[in-house]
């Protein structure tokens, strides 16, 4: 098969964003509605939830279910 | 601690009226984030809300309390949401399929741009990644990459291995580590990689 340009473009930035030690999705998914919550307050993200922030940079799995998450609760998180 | 736990955890009509009060915000909220999906009609956000119900109360000792609770629910309903619409958008696509039967072979391509030096050097470095690729992943490795830059759900990916899916994300990790390791191993840093990614 070949890989597209796009393809290509994605594959070295995860490879140049590789590190040793990485959570997994599933440890990212435990901590995503947390990771929301500071999102939509406006709270930053805190030193805590750092590696969940890594996670994304490198997961479009989690980053497209954060973006659910976020329009989700956009509306009614200060009730 | 959130009294939706207490609620939710307490056999009877107290159980009921909450569960009735947590389905219609979760169907809220489904709704709206799903709103630009054509495939979430009502039947789709009715049927993962039920879902989400039984999943909700079947973990509700995981809630950690470090979010509220609706927030929490709110996620499980969401996940539960793009997991089925995920395995409805791929279920007719094969690994196989996707990979044009021939995994183990991928086909390099000529770079693009102006700079015959910055050229030379992605095009080493590309070609330099094909060969890990092709000759230093596991051929399980080799496809869980693949098949993850053609968009394929680590879930979807797991199901057709007949593996967990945080099975596939650690062979993913190992193909990516694996690439990352050779490439520093010929002489690239992981700026030379960003620089090349830019300009391809």
């Amino acid at each position: 098969m070949k890989i597209t340009k796009e393809q290509l473009r994605a594959l070295l930035g995860f490879v140049a964003k590789t590190a040793d030690e990485e959570i997994s999705c599933q440890t990212c998914e435990d901590q995503l509605s947390r990771f929301a919550e500071a999102q939509l307050t406006g709270d930053g993200v805190p030193g805590a939830l750092q590696a969940i922030q890594k996670h994304l940079e490198i997961c479009p799995e989690c980053t497209e279910e954060l973006e659910y998450i976020c329009e989700a609760l956009n509306d009614d998180l200060c009730d | 601690m959130d009294d939706w736990v207490d609620k939710l955890t307490r056999v009877g009509p107290e159980q009921d009226a909450a569960l009735v009060e947590l389905g219609e915000l979760l169907k809220v909220r489904v709704k709206r984030a799903f709103k630009s999906r054509p495939k979430a009609d009502s039947s789709f956000v009715d049927d993962v809300v039920q879902d989400s119900l039984a999943t909700i109360l079947a973990s509700i000792r995981q809630f950690d309390g470090e979010s509220k609770f609706t927030s929490w629910a709110t996620t499980l309903a969401v996940r539960t949401a793009l997991r089925q619409m995920r395995r409805l958008n791929w279920q007719d696509t094969s690994l196989d399929q996707m990979l044009s039967h021939n995994p183990a072979k991928v086909e390099s391509r000529s770079p693009s741009g102006s700079d015959p030096a910055a050229i030379a050097l992605s095009k080493q470095m590309v070609e330099s990644m094909y060969r890990i690729i092709n000759y230093e992943l596991t051929d399980k490795q080799r496809e869980v990459l693949l098949a993850h830059l053609n968009g394929m759900p680590q879930a979807e990916i797991g199901r057709r291995m007949n593996t967990s899916r945080n099975a596939v994300y650690k062979l993913g990790f190992d193909a990516r580590k694996r690439l990352r390791d050779g490439l520093i191993a010929a002489g690239y840093s992981a700026e030379d990689l960003e620089a090349i990614k830019a300009a391809r």
